[in-house]
Order: structure tokens, then C-alpha cells, then sequence
């Protein structure tokens, strides 16, 4: 359900080899400013739903695992 | 709408950083390599492949687009303007982290955040962190003064684009009237400028907006013939124009509406929330909802 993330971070990043679950997205540079709002809507289209900014924090993106936990929590990694 | 340059206020020479490659440009702006090329063919500048960041994003937000990614990120980041008046002048509290991180070890000297209306409790300020908790509460009121009603009018309609500009002009207030082109904190200062020679007491603020990360707004205080002193915001404004749904109040440059999201210091324009001996110290704010207490 969520290797759409995957797939979208490789496209933006395609010089950054594999990306592990677990893989820091902010301090390697694969998750950076512009591509952290592309990131939202797409997680929006995928929810069918609006995400406020007052309910999201750095911490919920920096990992596969933590978007995962935070938006899609019942899918299987 | 496609992208175009000819309404691009360029910087001067002396104040632009090429800090940007063709990749980066491209990802910005949502347009391939030939879309570039244009783009530098009709005015864009580029020295040695490398962009402004600031004129990239610049174009990008007011290309009209709506899928370049300045464009996209004002977008969201704006959403709560659609907010109702009651949600919008509500009590909210939130916890507020101001800091700087520096290999140096320095400390630096760092504003605090004060509230209208509302209270800071749990301040702690160490050397390169200023934490709290911020109570905050909006405000309400039309503005009376006829003279001031008119300097805030036509400040609206004199078209003026809110820009990212070089820290050198980014306080700058002449490029309102002459090139239509303004931050919060030249807009603030012009406006001010504009209230101090019709006699009405003004003077301009700065701080921070309740989920906005990182940036640091400015407005300005009004003393009103009521008495009263309001918040004028006169970016927020313009901003909220070009959000669908708007809320009407936010619109309405009559209207002194200071939402529950301002988080103000003591600072004027031209002072700095945070001042620290090196370049490339990294400032973070974070103001988030706080938990409420189980």
C-alpha cells in the first residue's frame, strides 16, 4: 500500500540507490523542502483526506517507517 | 497558465546567490529542460548553470500555475485561512521551540515569544534554545480611523506581490512603491511609514505564525481612533486573497482580524529573532498544538 512512497522518493532521487525502511529521508537528502509538500499530497490522495499542518511533525516523515506508522498504519511494510 | 519571467523582479547583481542547478530549478518550477531554456531567454537570470533559489521561487509562486512547488507549498501551508472567525479567535495553546544549531558552541542571543491576550508559561531560555508554552487568543475589530482605513485600502490595491528578496532588501521598503514587490517586513515598515505621516501612531512587529515552520512574520501595531491598538497585517491580506475559500474577514483589509496563529516578540522589523556569531548556524522554530494534559 505505501510503495507509492517508495517509488515517488526514487523518482525524485534517483542517484540514492536502495531506500531501507529505516533509512533517515531528511539527513540523507532524499526527503528535502520541495520535496516534502509533493510528499503530502500524495499521502492526502492516497488517505482521500486533508492533513493539517497542526497535526504533523518532521518526526512523521523522516523515515518509510514512521510515514507508514503515522499515515498508513495498517499496512504491511 | 504557463510559466513566464517578464514579471520577475530581478535582483540586482550584488545581492544574487547561484545556489540552484537545472535539476533543482526544473523540480521547482514543475517544467522540463526547453521550459527552461525559456525562461532564461525571456529574463530569468543564470550564471554558470547555477540559479537564485529566491527568483526560482519567486516565479514558481506567482507563475499561476498552481503546480510549481512554491505554489503548491503556500497552498497547504495557507489552508487554515479557510478556517471560520470562531476557530480563527479561539484559545489555543502551543509549545514553541526556538534554536540554534552550531558546531561552534557559542551562544546566541535569541527572542523569546510574548502573546496578545493570552499568556507564555514554562519559558526556558538557555544559550542556543528558547522553549515554552504560548497561550494565544485572536482579535476581532474593524478599523475606524478614515485615514487609516484609507492607507490600508490602498495598500491592497496597489498590487504589490509578497516575494522572498536577499537578506540586504529584504526590509526595503521603497521596492513597494516602486516595484510593487514586498516581504512581511518591508510591507510592515512601508505601511508604519505610511500611518507615521498621517499621525497615527503605528509601529511594526515580528514573530512567528502557529504552524508555519520556520518563518518569521511581521505585521504592525495600530493605535486606532477607538483607542484600541489592532493588528494590521497587511501581507496576510494579500495572502489570504489568493486562497479559495478564504476566510472573509482575513480578506477584508478593513478589518483588523489578529488570528489566534500570531505568536509576536518584542522585535521591531530590522531586529533579529536569533543572532549568533557564525554564517551557518541553523535556526529552527517549531510551534506545535500541545498535547492536552491527560
Amino acid at each position: 500500500m505505501t510503495a507509492f512512497i517508495t517509488d515517488f522518493l526514487k523518482t525524485k532521487c534517483p542517484d540514492s540507490g536502495p531506500i531501507a525502511e529505516t533509512d533517515d529521508l531528511v539527513a540523507t537528502g532524499v526527503l528535502n523542502s520541495m520535496h516534502f509538500v509533493e510528499l503530502l499530497y500524495l499521502i492526502e490522495e492516497e488517505l482521500a483526506t486533508e492533513i493539517s499542518m497542526d497535526e504533523v511533525t518532521t518526526e512523521d516523515f523522516r523515515t518509510i517507517a514512521n510515514i507508514r506508522a503515522r499515515f498508513f498504519p495498517h499496512s504491511r511494510a | 497558465m504557463t510559466l513566464s519571467a517578464a514579471d520577475l523582479f530581478v535582483f540586482p547583481a550584488a545581492h544574487r546567490v547561484p545556489d540552484t542547478d537545472r535539476v533543482a530549478a526544473a523540480q521547482i518550477l514543475g517544467c522540463d529542460d526547453r521550459a527552461l531554456d525559456e525562461l532564461v531567454h525571456s529574463g530569468l537570470p543564470v550564471a554558470d548553470g547555477l540559479f537564485d533559489s529566491r527568483e526560482l521561487f519567486n516565479l514558481g509562486l506567482h507563475s499561476g500555475t498552481g503546480r510549481t512547488v512554491p505554489e503548491l507549498a503556500f497552498a497547504y501551508s495557507l489552508r487554515w485561512m479557510r478556517g471560520s472567525t470562531e476557530s480563527l479567535l479561539a484559545a489555543r495553546r502551543s509549545t514553541f521551540a526556538l534554536e540554534v544549531e552550531c558546531d561552534c558552541g557559542a551562544p546566541s542571543t535569541l527572542a523569546t515569544p510574548e502573546s496578545y491576550d493570552g499568556a507564555v508559561l514554562d519559558l526556558a531560555v538557555a544559550d542556543n534554545s528558547v522553549t515554552a508554552t504560548v497561550h494565544t487568543r485572536g482579535a476581532l475589530s474593524p478599523l475606524v480611523s478614515p485615514a487609516l482605513r484609507t492607507i490600508v485600502r490602498d495598500f491592497a490595491e496597489l498590487g504589490v506581490r509578497w516575494v522572498k528578496l536577499p537578506d540586504g532588501l529584504r526590509d526595503d521598503e521603497t521596492l513597494v512603491a516602486s516595484h510593487r514587490v514586498a516581504t512581511c517586513e518591508s510591507a510592515s515598515r512601508y505601511l508604519a511609514a505610511q500611518c507615521a505621516a498621517a499621525g497615527i501612531p503605528a509601529v511594526t512587529r515580528i514573530g512567528w505564525v502557529i504552524g508555519m515552520l520556520d518563518l518569521v512574520h511581521a505585521w504592525v501595531e495600530v493605535t486606532d481612533d477607538d483607542g484600541v491598538t489592532k493588528v494590521v497585517d497587511p501581507i496576510f491580506t494579500l495572502f489570504a486573497d489568493t486562497i479559495p475559500n478564504a476566510n472573509p474577514d482575513l480578506v477584508d483589509p478593513l478589518t483588523a482580524l489578529r488570528t489566534n496563529r500570531l505568536v509576536p516578540t518584542a522585535l521591531r522589523v530590522g531586529d533579529r529573532v536569533a543572532l549568533h556569531p557564525c554564517a551557518t548556524a541553523r535556526v529552527t522554530t517549531r510551534i506545535q498544538p500541545a498535547k492536552e494534559p491527560r
